[in-house]
């Protein structure tokens, strides 16, 4: 197990600075740099200008010549060894660093409680669902499953702000839930749990519709596949009450998979939801994302990119690990 | 004897009718759109005054002192019975007025002139007015801190010296008595008019409500608040209320007929060649004199606000060490001095129009001078960024980066302290979030530009109760350039082509004539983006050039039937296919634009009006971003044939006309060259160097003239429309005066909330 694992994070190393370089040149030769997006801003900029930011940015030598991408790409890599993440230049006085800590913990938040709503929900329906297959309970969540995952977020997040926000406020005076942002801006109780509990609401409940759609499905196919197993029908054989073939012999087996999936799921939280956030104004790390890489905040972009990519890789690791820890039947070497 | 006291009765009761409730404001006929029509109608409705017996109110009718006495005294609710001795010399004891004057006497309200007169039958002058109002509302003792008029306007030196603090008083945020007269000046010596009295004593008993707090939603969030750097719509919006500078450009009149007015702000008066403050010399060098206003005017940590902050100002321009999105016109400064503690005197190498604006008055010398020479970075990545240490009407507070900046109101502001005591700003980055946020009353404004998308605010004029739908000329122009890798009798290195269609004038000038842009106009916008005919539109104010001075056979008007005509001209022939054909190619074109909906629906009508005469368009749509990429930056041009966008300026003095310059086309050597038409005509050239610098507007416009006859004569693009903004925001918000050229909260700190 131990040398297992020392493996694997050494196997880290070159996937990493390959996903490094290839976000690297990515970036650069994906249309201008931001000093070239300067004119667009200005058309008065003078060409010393324009040059100036190019040696900021690294793209020219401190002497005025082009670096070629590959120096550009080790300059990156040096400063990044060095701990320099390089500034922002979207989010004032911020580095790379600064800017993902400033919208990571929100995105943690919001994709936390969704994904937590989401599993409370739909575990027990997936359960029931397998143990009911076909019975009109199973179609109905079948179909709102399938509802769920195919209906745009951008759709659902509009009209849970109708729903929830607009049409209280016309019927009773009131919105029920705020539209967006991440708290009551300018009012006292601004950064309350409640408050902040009140203005994830919608987000949360989005994101949860359409997360919890899957979950449903992994749930009740994992259970059905159990049901059917032989163990299964030897634990009904032996006279076990169903109570117990389900709870003690069938659910933990087909749980499983699920903790594989949940483990992978993740990283997932890291990246955050750019349309929720967007639509709700909400400053999280997948609108950052975004932004970073339409605005061509290079230090931002490539340093959250490989920061997923790092996130990642760990925790499929863990997803592999805990696979072995929970099914005895597995063993990694 | 008898028939005196006939005659005099007689006279009383005329005079006394007029202000002698008869008429409801409902029935007054001449009142209804003017200026002071909520006021007055509030005061006839409160029984203050009423208008005359055949239906009219008058409203610019002069009023006599006495008259104003009495409007005084009764919309202050003065006891007028009992006075039956005269403390004027003038006034006779059986005068009509005399209680009304009397009471407002003993008040010390009037104190008359110093030879012990009163002046009944004068007409009451501005300024006689905005001083006795300013005694009704206690503020004497503030005003006579002022040695000058210290007003946003044109003519404080014509104000008397008596009245300097209640002149300036008078126009304070939180008093707004007097309001200013058609090119924003004070006009203190005119008589008042029944209008502007009845404005005065409306504010005099309900002066603008001070408290409350908005909360403003827009689209995109400022990357920094650096003044020099960056600069961008929510940027400017957010800083307008945080810095003031030497001069402002005030909004007069709406929608295409609004005008931009300079005005000084910390300036005595705004430098022109006509008071002499700018000089134009023989060696074609210029001089500009500043003189800074002798009130103290302060930073808002409370230190004074010197002529070495605008030098300052300047030096961190020029200093390249430090990041700047232009240098421009402090970068042709060659000598920059201070005469005495009120003066500046501002040499410039050349004619520099935009030095108007005066050195930089953004930064403050004793906070940020130490950092700018000892660690020039360090400064670019202080607090300059996001709490700039500012001189306007608010303070930045706090900001949620992502999220939201909240503002507070500086108590000691120059001008008085903004009402509105707290602005919340929400950055919110999808439009139908903001309608939405809007309709239930989240929001109480959104940004013209950067908030609800026009044609979602078209599509629901007056539908959100409570809410002002304003959708106002904007000074962008919609148009599409068209690519020529060629331009007859000019060889440009990348650009010689002699195959390629738009190359050739008629093939342009075709295009030009086949396009119905009134369709576009009223099927898309109801006809609140007008057909443009120019790349300057109504909004550019001061250059905009009417269809007429530019000359009508240029202007490019739907006629299908002349477009076929140059085409054939051209040598293309209609094919079997409808498509015409030249040398056995067929006349096939691209049309590349952003994906925005009403883009893409207005992109189609092109399509189709071009098929009509014979030329097959492709439509290339692309996110805003991708597009602006491919084609914005330099000469890695993206597109084929024609890009459709719009152009904007920030100014209504300054049209985009530099951008067709020769020298803009965009080359390898000059890759921010943003001329992507390759168009190059060295008598257009000279026209638009004079519009960009030449001091003299009048000159300027005969450039801006000249400049389009020449670019419609080549036609190296075709205009398309004039656009619009939307502005949304609650009805209960007084005092907006939206600009069509930049940002709506140029005068936040006069807003209140009713």
């Amino acid at each position: 197990m131990g040398t297992f694992i020392v493996r694997r994070f050494l196997q880290m190393i070159p996937i990493l600075i390959l996903i490094s370089l290839l976000t690297f040149l990515l970036m650069r030769l994906a249309g201008p740099d931001p000093a070239e997006y300067m004119i667009m801003l200005n058309p008065r900029i003078k060409p010393a200008d324009i040059l100036a930011e190019k040696i900021r940015l690294g793209l020219v030598s401190p002497d005025g010549k082009p670096l070629p991408l590959i120096s550009q790409y080790l300059n990156w890599l040096g400063n990044l060894a060095k701990g320099d993440w390089g500034w922002s230049r979207i989010w004032p006085n911020q580095t790379a660093f600064g800017a993902i800590m400033l919208f990571l913990p929100n995105s943690l938040i919001l994709m936390g409680l969704a994904l937590l709503l989401s599993i409370i929900v739909a575990v027990p329906i997936g359960i029931y669902s397998a143990l009911k297959q076909y019975s009109s309970f199973d179609y109905t969540f079948t179909t709102l499953s399938f509802m769920g995952m195919s209906l745009p977020t951008f759709w659902l997040a509009l009209m849970s702000i109708i729903i929830f926000h607009l049409l209280p406020y016309r019927v009773f005076g009131f919105p029920l839930f705020p539209a967006g942002d991440i708290v009551s801006f300018g009012k006292p109780y601004a950064w309350q749990w409640y408050d902040r509990l009140w203005h994830l609401a919608l987000p949360v409940l989005v994101l949860a519709i359409t997360h919890m759609a899957a979950w449903t499905r992994y749930m009740r196919s994992s259970l059905l596949e159990v049901i059917r197993a032989d163990y299964v029908r030897t634990a009904r054989a032996k006279g076990l009450p169903e109570s117990k073939v389900i709870n003690k012999h069938a659910l933990r087996n087909a749980l499983i998979p699920m903790v594989t999936i949940l483990t992978l799921s993740i990283p997932g939280l890291f990246g955050g939801a750019l349309i929720t956030e967007t639509v709700f104004a909400y400053p999280g790390v997948g609108r950052m994302l975004y932004q970073a890489v339409v605005g061509k905040d290079y230090a931002v972009a490539m340093a959250d990119i490989l920061f997923l990519a790092l996130i990642t890789i760990i925790f499929n690791l863990v997803a592999d690990i805990l696979y072995a820890v929970v099914d005895p039947r597995i063993r990694v070497s | 004897m008898k028939k005196f006291v006939l005659i005099a009765i007689t006279a009383v009761m005329l005079l006394t009718l007029a202000y002698a409730p008869s008429v409801s404001a409902a029935q007054l006929s001449d009142i209804a759109g003017t200026q002071f029509e909520k006021q007055i109608t509030s005061l006839v409705d409160a029984g203050v005054v009423a208008g005359f017996p055949d239906g009219t109110f008058k409203p610019d009718q002069e009023v006599t002192r006495a008259q104003f006495a009495k409007l005084v005294a009764v919309a202050m609710n003065l006891n007028s019975t009992g006075f039956t001795t005269s403390t004027f010399s003038d006034v006779a004891p059986d005068h009509w007025a005399l209680g009304f004057i009397e009471a407002v006497a003993a008040k010390g309200w009037i104190k008359g002139y110093p030879d012990g007169t009163f002046g009944p039958e004068k007409n009451i002058t501005r300024e006689e007015m905005a001083t006795l109002m300013v005694r009704v509302l206690g503020r004497e003792e503030q005003a006579k801190k002022y040695t000058e008029a210290f007003v946003m306007a044109n003519d404080c030196a014509k104000v008397s010296e008596w009245a300097f603090g209640a002149v300036t008083m008078a126009y304070h945020t939180d008093v707004q008595v007097l309001t200013l007269h058609s090119g924003q000046i004070i006009d203190p010596q005119t008589p008042a008019t029944r209008g502007e009295t009845a404005n005065a004593v409306y504010f005099g008993m309900k002066p603008p409500a001070q408290g409350g707090s908005l909360t403003i939603g827009m689209t995109q969030e400022p990357s920094k608040m650096y003044p020099y750097q960056n600069n961008m719509a929510a940027k400017s919006q957010i800083l307008n209320c945080v810095l003031d500078g030497w001069i402002n450009v005030v909004p007069e009149g709406k929608d295409i007929e609004q005008k931009g007015i300079y005005v000084p702000v910390f300036a005595q008066e705004v430098p022109s060649l006509e008071n002499g403050l700018v000089k134009l010399n023989d060696d074609g060098t210029m001089e500009i004199t500043w003189h800074l206003r002798k009130t103290p005017i302060y930073w808002s940590d409370g230190v004074q606000v010197t002529l070495d902050d605008a030098i300052f100002g300047h030096d961190v321009l020029i200093n390249t060490a430090i990041p700047a999105d232009s240098r421009d016109p402090e970068d042709a400064v060659t000598k920059i001095e201070k005469i005495d503690e009120n003066t500046l005197h501002v040499v410039y190498k050349s004619e520099k129009s935009g030095a108007v604006y005066g050195p930089a008055f953004s930064l403050a010398k004793h906070k940020y001078e130490e950092l700018v020479s000892t660690n020039p970075d360090g400064f670019f990545r202080s607090d300059v960024n996001t709490y700039p240490l500012g001189h306007g009407g608010y303070v930045i507070s706090s900001w949620t980066v992502g999220s939201s900046m909240t503002l507070n109101a500086r108590e000691d502001y120059h001008f008085g302290p903004p009402n509105i005591k707290t602005l919340t700003w929400l950055f919110i980055p999808d439009a139908s979030t903001i309608y939405a946020r809007m309709a239930s009353g989240d929001l109480d404004l959104t940004i013209p530009g950067i908030g609800v998308a026009t044609t979602t605010a078209i599509d629901n004029l007056n539908s959100i109760p409570g809410v002002v739908f304003e959708i106002h000329p904007s000074s962008y122009n919609e148009h599409i350039d068209f690519k020529m890798l060629s331009f007859e009798g000019v060889k440009h290195p990348i650009l010689n082509d002699p195959n390629d269609p738009v190359a050739a004038s008629k093939v342009r000038h075709a295009i030009s004539f086949a396009l119905n842009r009134d369709e576009a106009s009223t099927t898309l916008y109801k006809g609140y983006e007008p057909a443009a005919f120019s790349i300057i539109p109504p909004a550019v104010a001061i250059c905009y050039v009417t269809k007429e001075e530019i000359g009508l056979d240029l202007i490019p008007t739907y006629n299908p039937e002349k477009a076929k005509t140059l085409l054939d001209e051209a040598g293309w022939k209609v094919g079997a296919d409808g498509v015409r054909e030249k040398n056995g190619s067929k006349l096939a074109l691209q049309l590349s634009t952003t994906n925005r909906t009403d883009r893409q629906q207005m992109a189609t009508i092109w399509q189709k009006n071009l098929a009509d005469v014979g030329i097959a368009v492709s439509l290339d749509f692309k996110p805003g971003t991708v597009f602006f990429n491919d084609n914005w930056a330099g000469y890695k041009r993206g597109f084929p044939d024609m890009a459709e966008f719009a152009w904007g300026s920030t100014d209504p003095r300054y049209p985009v006309t530099d951008v067709y310059r020769g020298d803009r086309v965009a080359t390898p050597e000059n890759p921010q060259g943003q001329n992507y038409t390759g168009w190059q005509n060295a008598d257009y050239d000279a026209q638009a160097q004079i519009i960009q610098d030449s001091f003299d507007i009048v000159k300027a416009k005969e450039a801006a003239v000249k400049a389009m006859q020449i670019w419609l004569t080549d036609m190296p693009g075709a205009p398309l429309l004039f656009t619009a903004d939307a502005a949304l925001y609650k009805a209960r918000i007084q005092g907006i005066k939206d600009p069509n050229w930049s940002s709506i909260t140029w005068n936040v700190q006069w807003w209140y909330i009713e």
